[in-house]
């Protein structure tokens, strides 16, 4: 398996605050990866570097040997953190427009996976409840079959339940010679499906481990090395 | 992709100006039948309350026809400062350039903004229908035949004042374009920042219009100060001053439509760079 993702001095700033400070990392083609840290730590602008909708200020990230841009975004599947769909749109235009910009687009997967949803594609998108439009968006972006996914925080403001059937529809649905990166700071509900995980503090990789290598080193399960690492 | 991107920019906006020219041309359509009604009854033409509301139905109309050109001004702002926003994490994320978005953009405000202007121009037709200003038409064709006669160019006139309209408004598209690109770069605040880039642009370009203004007056001064606007006992112009004035227009049209076009250049060029090297959707 090659490296799927590789960052070197990868450097963001925002003003005077420093969101990401020289993050060297390197991420193998087949894992899922937890990129775990408290709220401020810098996921999100990790994963928006790597989709390319944030410049950095020093350093680079490249996909697959490629810095950020048409080319990779058509090897990257990616789930912000927000709704982004127009509010005209029904959930078939969110659709069609997934089946015309991507090449990878499963249709039929898609439509499998709404309907065992029972969303209605008729609908309009605005008009769905904010769990449910998460849950589309979702099965947008794993319907793909991408080289890498970047999912931010898919399980952060929905109940349990709900996180169970993200974290299943990730797992029946990503291409398994790609790599899933999933960013959180709800680590026991995710890390049962982690291979490795990444810690990330104010910006700094603290620590990057497979998930088995953590638990056999400290006999802790990953939770609890998390909350000793990000101990307030 | 551009194709694929003008079909949703096209599904996107076609909505909201469909119903707005459709509010448009029904009110125009109302007016003319009032002012028919007054023009063939004389009991309605008496009527102070069929004046009222004849009066009324016209401001409703003059309000819709501003709103036309509000709307279409404000969508085409909206539409690319929103995907400057939230909705960037869709856009950005497909396997587009900066290059195609912006087209994409501009080609559709660009469509919109002449269709409003067209919807305009036809529902005022419609509204003074009932005067049948259309017999006046033919005055037209020989006002046309008497600039021939004196030795003008008409046709081609309405050719550059065709392609100075069409340069001039993709030029101020594009500036609004790259003051939405610029902006976050700027300030804090994302509209402060747009806003503020925008006034710059503006005071930029009145002193870039200043010095255009300046060279071509020069430049215009020495070679047109001996025309002699004299006209001769036929009403006619001498062919010499004729041609002197075809050189004036085009002279003066050229070089507008040279300054709106690298205008037009540099602001696409600027919405790129930092839509591709300052992209920031925080």
């Amino acid at each position: 398996m090659g490296t799927i993702l590789q960052a070197q001095g990868l450097t963001k700033r925002f003003g005077q605050t420093t969101a990401l400070d020289n993050v060297e990392l390197s991420l193998e083609s087949g894992r899922i990866v937890g990129l775990l840290g408290p709220n401020g730590s810098g996921k999100t602008t990790f994963i928006k570097i790597a989709s390319g909708l944030l410049t950095p200020t020093a350093g680079q990230v490249l996909i697959d040997g490629v810095a950020p841009g048409p080319q990779t975004k058509a090897q990257v599947s990616y789930l912000p953190d927000r709704t982004y769909f127009d509010n005209w749109m029904k959930v078939s235009d969110c659709l069609e427009l997934f089946a015309d910009f991507y090449q990878d687009f499963d249709r039929v997967k898609a439509n499998d996976m709404l309907h065992s949803l029972g969303i209605d594609a008729s609908k309009t998108f605005k008009t769905l409840s904010k769990g449910t439009q998460e849950k589309v968006q979702l099965a947008l972006v794993m319907s793909r079959q991408a080289k890498l996914y970047l999912l931010d925080e898919p399980i952060g403001g929905v109940d349990p339940a709900a996180r169970d059937f993200i974290l299943d529809t990730i797992i029946r649905n990503y291409n398994e010679e790609g790599t899933v990166v999933i960013s959180t700071h709800l680590i026991s509900d995710i890390e049962k499906v982690l291979d490795d995980v990444i810690f990330l503090w104010d910006g700094r990789i603290e620590r990057t481990d497979s998930v088995d290598h953590i638990r056999e080193q400290s006999g802790k399960s990953v939770d609890e090395v998390f909350r000793e690492v990000f101990k307030c | 992709m551009l194709s694929k991107l003008l079909k949703y920019e096209f599904k996107a906006t076609a909505r909201i100006f469909l119903l707005t020219y459709g509010a448009l041309v029904a009110l125009a359509l109302v007016n003319a039948g009032l002012i028919t009604l007054r023009t063939t009854s004389s009991a309605l033409s008496g009527s102070s309350l069929y004046g009222l509301a004849t009066t009324l139905m016209m401001m409703l109309y003059g309000l819709a026809a501003v709103a036309v050109v509000i709307v279409t001004l404000i969508i085409i702002l909206v539409r690319f400062y929103r995907m400057l926003g939230d909705e960037g994490h869709l856009w950005f994320t497909l396997p587009v350039t900066a290059t195609q978005h912006i087209l994409s953009k501009l080609i559709v405000a660009f469509v919109w903004m002449i269709a409003s202007l067209v919807v305009v121009i036809a529902s005022v037709a419609l509204v003074v229908l009932p005067t049948a200003w259309y017999q006046h038409l033919g005055s037209v064709g020989s006002s046309w035949n008497a600039l021939v006669a004196q030795g003008f160019n008409p046709g081609a006139w309405t050719v550059v004042v065709l392609a100075l309209l069409v340069i001039s408004l993709v030029c101020s598209i594009l500036e609004y374009y790259a003051a939405m690109a610029i902006g976050p770069n700027l300030l804090k605040s994302r509209l402060g920042g747009s806003v503020l880039t925008y006034v710059i642009f503006y005071f930029a370009l009145e002193l870039i219009n200043l010095g255009v203004l300046m060279v071509l007056s020069f430049g215009v001064s020495g070679k047109f100060s001996n025309i002699n606007f004299a006209i001769s006992d036929t009403g006619m112009l001498s062919t010499e001053t004729a041609s002197a004035i075809n050189r004036l227009v085009s002279t003066t049209s050229l070089t507008v439509g040279v300054e709106y076009l690298v205008l037009a250049v540099v602001f696409f060029c600027l919405a790129r760079y930092f839509m591709t090297r300052k992209l920031n959707l925080a």
